[in-house]
């Protein structure tokens, strides 16, 4: 009868990594729905401010994306 | 016969009316000898008189002329009156209104505001004032960030000492991110819920989360009660509450949520009210 060795913390770390890339995923999500809803308010309240604020969550969604790939990098391997 | 009139008599006894005191005009016909009796009734005057036929038509001509003699002295002080009015409340709303002009668009309240315009916006229709909620009130959303960040190094310490480097950085760094978002959506959450006053229309707009938002608006004409709510220790201390707005529209109550100083935007709305009220154009 063979026996297998199996490595649970392994198994543990990368379920905990799969958590956090999911929760990475929805947190770049999020972001994208909130530059839809500020798009929506920005025509409906004109401000010279909504489109510095369209720009700066773009801007976040790009730092936050390209941080939660070098994270998710980070866990995996 | 007995011909029965009535003379309404001003407040003050000096103050006179068309064409002689009524006092003094009324003791000149007696002393001409007729034969009148008075009878006060709070401000009306009845009095009465024994005449023959000839009298009688003069006396109802006379009667006629005296009351529509008085109606236009009372028309006259009526329309003074009006006027006296709407240029005090167009000066108290121009002083109130004065104090929020300095502001811009990022202040609680900014009267007059330029570089903004509003969705179905007409083009005689002009922004009065714009107001947002107290700043105090995100506080506990800023703190909410606060502790995900501390929370971020809280995490990844513990998980280094349990040999967890890697997962730790990760969860930390999703806490960071998480915070610094919670920070930028309650900066976007304050900015966009604000309440506009125009000179036709009140405008509440309610961006409670990412997935809804809600913006009603009314007439002014049609408000029809205005009430404030200052309820807590931070709304005492801080002076901001809450502003209920009754109108005839089909949005039958406004709140405007956690306004600074909402006695004074009471006040404006109070004083706009009466000013449409009166046909004023604002």
């Amino acid at each position: 009868m063979n026996t297998y060795d199996v490595d649970f913390s392994n198994i543990r770390n990368i379920s905990l990594g799969c958590v956090v890339g999911l929760l990475l995923l929805f947190h770049s999500f999020w972001i994208i729905m909130l530059i839809f809803r500020v798009k929506v308010l920005d025509k409906i309240i004109k401000t010279p401010y909504g489109s510095s604020i369209k720009s700066g969550l773009i801007l976040w969604l790009i730092v936050s994306s390209a941080i939660s790939i070098i994270t998710l990098l980070i866990v995996f391997l | 016969m007995i011909v029965r009139g009535e003379i309404e008599l001003p407040r003050k006894k000096s103050v006179s009316l068309k064409g002689g005191n009524a006092s003094a005009r009324l003791q000149n016909l007696k002393s001409e000898g007729r034969d009148i009796k008075r009878d006060t009734r709070g401000r009306d005057m009845i009095f009465t008189e024994n005449l023959n036929k000839s009298q009688v038509n003069k006396s109802q001509e006379a009667l006629k002329m005296n009351n529509v003699s008085t109606r236009s002295v009372q028309a006259n002080a009526t329309i003074k009156k009006t006027a006296r009015n709407i240029k005090n409340l167009s000066m108290t709303l121009g002083k109130q209104l004065e104090g929020y002009k300095n502001g811009n668009l990022l202040s609680r309240a900014y009267s007059y505001p330029k570089n903004i315009s509003i969705d179905g916006q007409e083009p005689k229709e002009k922004i009065i004032l714009i107001f947002r909620s107290h700043p105090i009130v995100v506080l506990p959303r800023i703190l909410q960030s606060l502790v995900l960040i501390v929370c971020a190094i809280i995490v990844a310490v513990l998980f280094k000492m349990s040999d967890m480097t890697n997962l730790g950085v990760g969860v930390g760094i999703l806490l960071i991110l998480a915070g610094v978002s919670n920070f930028i959506f309650t900066y976007i959450y304050w900015f966009y819920n604000v309440n506009i006053i125009t000179t036709e229309r009140i405008i509440d707009m309610d961006f409670s989360n990412i997935g809804s938002y809600r913006m009603s608006e009314a007439q002014i004409e049609k408000v029809e009660d205005i009430s404030v709510a200052n309820e807590g220790f931070f709304a005492s201390m801080f002076n901001y509450g809450t502003i209920y707005v009754q109108t005839a529209a089909e949005e039958r109550e406004f709140e405007f949520e956690n306004v600074a100083e909402p006695n004074r935007i009471q006040d404006i709305l109070g004083d706009l009210m009466e000013l449409k009220q009166k046909g004023v154009k604002i």
